[in-house]
């Protein structure tokens, strides 16, 4: 691979980068070329792969976009944002496209898994929240009839809804941790991908 | 080369370089050939990370008609890099005591 092969692949596996991003790491690598005035075809042995450079870039990014944000402020566009470069890092890691789809839907899964977890919890939440309710309603009602009963039924629906506020409340402290711990090691995980690959690479040097 | 160097290592080892003079990318890699396998010498996302973590900035010079970016240690990236070498003393220091078997 040439040096205008090589800062093509790049800039192609890094799309979806801002372009200032991408500018920086094109002009870092052109100076660097032609510092070294390498005259050979083969860049590959200087500088190493462009797909595992681009997954090593874009997984920092990621890490980094979601970091800069505060806690608690779960912007869709964000989330998004840093879904979208995390794909784009596993993709661009030199483990080809069979594993690397594999590896996503494996992540895919094990997301949806913690989703449904937190909706069932939110759902649990919510319906707690409504008996509770429909029971003190039903016990005011029932105060002018039958004292006793009433009273069961307030204390008792006041109860339910403690429970479902306890839910919401819970909830909304677990999805930060959540998110913050997915990230952080979907991010490992990336670069023990290219680790492994180096190592595969250097062994059959 | 049997060891690999951890990322927390690299960074102090580019932190160090830049301490003692701020240097371009390609002097950058060639100083670090010593202790860096091929294909970790590449060294943009390193300094990119740092760069963001405000511990390195950079500043563009003209040599012979091309472009240089240079890279410089922050009064931050100091800090970081005098806490990273008490680490690595402490953890140089428990290292060779298990390989060496010394008390």
């Amino acid at each position: 691979m040439n040096k205008e092969e090589f800062l093509k692949e790049l800039r192609n596996k890094l799309k979806g980068l801002p372009k200032d991003e991408i500018d920086n790491v094109s002009n870092y690598y052109f100076e660097y070329f032609q510092e070294a005035a390498i005259e050979s075809d083969n860049v590959l042995e200087e500088v190493g792969k462009p797909s595992e450079i681009a997954s090593q870039i874009l997984a920092e990014y990621a890490f980094n976009s979601r970091n800069g944000q505060v806690e608690g402020d779960h912007g869709k566009k964000n989330i998004f944002t840093t879904i979208w470069f995390i794909i784009l890092a596993i993709f661009a890691a030199p483990i080809g496209f069979p594993i690397a789809s594999a590896i996503l839907l494996i992540l895919v899964a094990v997301i949806m898994t913690i989703i449904a977890g937190v909706f069932s919890i939110m759902a649990m939440g919510a319906s707690f929240l409504f008996a509770g309710l429909m029971s003190i309603i039903a016990g005011f009602i029932l105060l002018g009839v039958q004292f006793s009963t009433a009273m069961i039924f307030i204390g008792v629906g006041c109860m339910i809804l403690g429970v479902g506020i306890l839910c919401i409340l819970i909830l909304k402290i677990i999805i930060p941790i959540i998110c913050g711990k997915c990230i952080k090691s979907i991010k490992e995980m990336i670069s023990k991908i290219n680790k492994k690959v180096k190592r595969g690479v250097e062994i059959e040097k | 080369m049997a060891f690999q160097l951890g990322s927390t290592l690299l960074d102090t080892c580019v932190l160090a370089v830049l301490s003692r003079e701020d240097v371009y990318g390609y002097v950058l890699t060639q100083n670090l050939r010593k202790i860096m396998t091929i294909s970790e010498s590449t060294l943009y996302p390193v300094l990119r990370r740092l760069q963001k973590e405000e511990y390195v900035e950079t500043y563009d010079q003209q040599y012979q008609g091309r472009n240089r970016r240079y890279y410089k240690i922050t009064e931050k990236g100091i800090i970081k890099l005098n806490e990273y070498l008490q680490e690595w003393d402490l953890y140089k220091f428990n290292v060779d005591r298990v390989l060496k078997g010394e008390e």
